[in-house]
């Protein structure tokens, strides 16, 4: 099998843009939304005009964030149907469910998001706006629950079984059968006699009408996507990195304009030390989720696992042994144990596409040891910010046990604040990047390559420019729109009338 | 899997959509000459202002419902959706792009308001009105596509030449019936909502009589699109044809039956004409107004029923015969029902909230602006 043409390289790098362009909206959106409903709540509770004025701000900054990125949305959308066409296959049965429940939750936070900005002071009893508020923040956090889910079937094919194992016997198996073997294999061993020239092509009436009428539905069960193990942990740990990304935005902005403003410091202060303390909380719990997300990559994704821990050979990893078995010794198995259970491969007379099994298993083997160092060193700055971000987040939350101490020495809580506008983001695009390289070289954990599912079509220079311009256009537009309905609010808003 | 409820729900969805995106491409261009003539007469400031207000609002349930139509799609016609984009590489990129200009442009429009020079904010508004024509400028070229698959060579492996499906005969006249029909309801949407306006403020009352007047008018263009799609339909597309004009003119083979839906469409528009011109001289008789809007909307509703459901049973139709739908259904799971109606059903409540809010913020101005 060929390796990453360059033309596919780029597709990939491309695709990787615009995930990463849209996710700093989704961080808005959902960051700030989780923000919103605790601000607004102690608002009220407190009867205080100041964090009632914060969360008004919060609000109609969600609201430029969510059409840029409904637009940027649109574009990974696109590119997942009209570049990564071979997906629609995926989309017509594994992501049905969460993708049409995507829809409900996309309409509820688009109608309600306009709903809560237009009714601030409007109802005689206020906590009817909060409940308003609740509820659109439900809808944005079961939107990105349901993408979640959809990425972590590609991580974790649950209910694929014991079929990707027949391929690579270092596998694990993925729940029970739910798809029609028969059927997934056919499919795959079309794609793989084709392989040199894109798959996409093969999702055709012929083709797929032909294999149902032969074998059936593909899928038995189609909310499998949403019910698996690895889906559920990377569900919260996905959402939490990400509110924590856009609490933390919102304690920078404060802790900025605290340093800025020394006559108005006590004031952005009580903002500053309240919004960060809801970070520093998300933080240490995702620490402790953490562990939980590491766990189904052990179980679900050996060759990631082995990345990640830098084992190209077998041996103790002390964090995962200590945290999984209290062990620090325990042994784990790394890419010498891989790369011998696939030369002395169970069934190598096995073919797909022609292909013996044995073949696929060392050469994808190989691939994926291709990104150890990569993905390696990745993660250790992943977890040495991470320990960074600990060490501000236990001295933001010393400073309500610590009064006294902390009296005067405000400064240093809003340098940590700036710190960590910065370091959240880049923990939380860390994380992603390891996600995703970690899974190459496929798609589809085990199952399929890019290569079968990339359009057909050229994609060339002009159309990546477009892309790229477009993105960065619209980022450009969305900073400077936040930035003038932060500096002149709409009237309508009463922003600073309490 | 039984095609009746996915195409129900693909029916009500791009309905709801087709209804807002044409209300918005119209209020794009109106407010852009509104503002326009501001520059001579500071009067049309206000309603242009209103206007773009209006399509703002209304942006929102157009962009959700333009997504929802690309998943439902994908998911109960995968196959059908991978021939699209394989085939209509060129167009679909036009469309992503021209969605990317208008929302970006939208907010640039808003936001330099009063900040920059009239004609640097014209500009901008150019920018936004005609991106948001080269969104159906894209698109279009899949209805087009469904009637006469210009283009497509094989279908297993799926391909064809991407360079001959842009040449597609359709496509041009479809494509000017629908950029004169979504400024013709556009503009009658405005001049409905600026006569509401008009009840507390006159000054605005004579833009209320222009819009109706450009917006009756486009009728005219409209119609001779329409007579150019009619006539090409009957070389490259002949079963719709038949189904368009089935009790009208004898045709060979049995086809549906739309043909009352087109002539309901056709009497709407002459309606819509003669309105158009009356609530322009009588711009005072706010209700000529209040029934345009809705009327505009029923001739879309009629037009995109005859054209959509005169394909049946035929999802993509070649010459007198065609692709049933059944071929494109998704059989790759059993779907059930209630997950499909409970989603819907959600959808539709919560845009009926969307709809009562627009309704609270332009109308009765309980939740807007004081």
């Amino acid at each position: 099998m060929n390796s990453l043409g360059t033309g596919l390289r780029g597709i990939l790098d491309l695709s990787a843009l615009g995930i990463y362009i849209h996710s700093i909206t989704v961080a808005i959106v959902i960051g700030f939304s989780i923000t919103l409903t605790i601000i607004e709540f102690l608002g009220l509770k407190k009867k205080d005009s100041a964090f009632i004025s914060l969360a008004k701000q919060i609000s109609i900054v969600i609201v430029v964030a969510f059409v840029f990125g409904a637009a940027t949305g649109t574009l990974v959308e696109f590119g997942l149907v009209q570049v990564w066409n071979g997906v629609i296959l995926a989309i017509g049965s594994f992501f049905f469910t969460p993708l049409f429940l995507e829809l409900v939750a996309f309409t509820i936070e688009a109608t309600l998001l306009i709903a809560l900005l237009y009714t601030w002071d409007k109802f005689k009893n206020p906590w009817t706006h909060w409940i308003i508020t609740v509820t659109y923040t439900g809808g944005a956090l079961l939107s990105g629950a349901l993408i979640t889910s959809v990425n972590s079937w590609m991580q974790a094919p649950w209910g694929t079984g014991e079929i990707i194992n027949k391929i690579y016997p270092w596998a694990p198996i993925y729940g029970p059968l739910l798809v029609n073997a028969d059927f997934l294999l056919s499919v795959k061993e079309a794609l793989v006699t084709r392989w040199a020239s894109s798959g996409a092509p093969l999702v055709n009436p012929t083709i797929l009408n032909m294999l149902t009428n032969s074998y059936g539905e593909l899928l038995k069960d189609p909310w499998v996507s949403l019910t698996s193990p690895y889906a559920l942990t990377s569900i919260i740990h996905q959402l939490l990195a990400t509110t924590i990304v856009g609490v933390f935005w919102i304690a920078g902005a404060l802790a900025y304009n605290g340093l800025r403003m020394k006559e108005k410091r006590d004031y952005y202060l009580k903002l500053f030390k309240t919004v960060a303390l809801i970070g520093s909380i998300l933080l240490i719990i995702q620490g402790i989720e953490g562990h939980e997300q590491g766990l189904m990559v052990y179980l679900y994704q050996p060759t990631k696992f082995a990345m990640i821990a830098g084992l190209e050979k077998s041996g103790p990893y002390l964090p995962a042994g200590l945290t999984i078995f209290g062990d620090p010794n325990y042994v784990f198995k790394g890419f010498d144990y891989f790369m011998q259970v696939s030369e002395n491969h169970p069934t190598p007379n096995l073919r797909i596409g022609g292909m013996p099994v044995k073949e696929i298993a060392v050469m994808d083997t190989l691939k994926a040891f291709e990104k150890l160092p990569l993905v390696k060193t990745l993660y250790e700055v992943k977890i040495s910010l991470a320990a960074l971000s600990l060490i501000i987040s236990l001295i933001i939350i010393s400073s309500f046990v610590f009064r006294k101490f902390w009296h005067g020495r405000e400064r240093i809580l809003f340098y940590g604040g700036l710190a960590m506008f910065f370091i959240a983001p880049a923990l939380a695009g860390l994380g992603w990047a390891v996600r995703e390289i970690g899974r190459k070289p496929w798609t589809v954990y085990g199952l399929l390559y890019p290569e079968e599912l990339v359009t057909p079509n050229p994609i060339g220079l002009e159309i990546v420019l477009t892309i790229i311009g477009g993105l960065l256009l619209g980022l450009i537009i969305t900073f400077t729109t936040i930035y003038l309905v932060l500096k002149k609010p709409p009237k309508f808003l009463k922003i600073g009338e309490g | 899997m039984d095609v009746t409820l996915p195409l129900m729900v693909l029916g009500v969805i791009l309905l709801i959509h087709l209804t807002f995106v044409n209300i918005n491409i119209g209020l794009g261009f109106y407010s852009v000459i509104l503002r326009w003539r501001s520059i001579s007469n500071t009067e049309a400031a206000k309603p242009s202002r209103k206007v773009f207000k209006f399509l703002v609002a209304t942006e929102v349930v157009s962009g959700v419902y333009g997504t929802m139509i690309t998943v439902v799609l994908a998911g109960f016609w995968p196959t059908l959706v991978n021939i699209a984009t394989i085939i209509l590489f060129i167009p679909l990129l036009i469309s992503i792009i021209g969605i990317i200009l208008r929302l970006t442009s939208i907010a640039a429009y808003w936001y330099t308001w009063d900040r920059v020079g009239a004609r640097i904010h014209l500009a901008v508004g150019l920018v936004m009105a005609f991106s948001g024509l080269m969104i159906p400028a894209g698109f279009r070229y899949i209805f087009a596509f469904i009637s006469s698959p210009v283009g497509l060579t094989s279908l297993n492996p799926i391909s064809g030449n991407i360079i001959e499906a842009l040449m597609n005969p359709l496509y041009p006249p479809l494509l000017l019936h629908t950029f004169f029909g979504a400024l013709s309801i556009g503009f009658l949407a405005a001049s409905a909502g600026l006569a509401w306006s008009s009840k507390i403020d006159k000054t605005v009352e004579r833009w209320s009589g222009y819009a109706s007047l450009i917006g009756g008018l486009m009728i005219v263009p409209q119609g001779l699109a329409g007579f150019w799609f009619w006539s090409t339909l009957s070389f490259h597309s002949p079963y719709l044809f038949a189904s368009l004009t089935r009790s009208f003119l004898p045709t060979q083979y049995p086809s549906t039956d739309v043909s009352y839906f087109f002539l309901g469409m056709v009497l709407l528009s002459i309606l819509i004409l003669v309105l158009g011109i009356v609530h322009y001289y009588q711009p005072s008789r706010r209700w000529t107004a209040y029934i345009l809007a809705p009327l505009s909307i029923a001739a879309l509703v009629f037009g995109e029923i005859a054209h959509d459901i005169g394909r049946l049973p035929y999802m993509v139709i070649v010459g007198d015969t065609g692709v049933p739908v059944e071929i494109f259904i998704n059989r790759l799971l059993f779907i059930e029902p209630s997950l499909i109606l409970s989603g819907v059903s959600a959808i539709l409540f919560f845009t009926a909230i969307f709809i009562a809010l627009l309704y609270l913020y332009l109308i009765k101005g309980i939740i807007g602006e004081s």
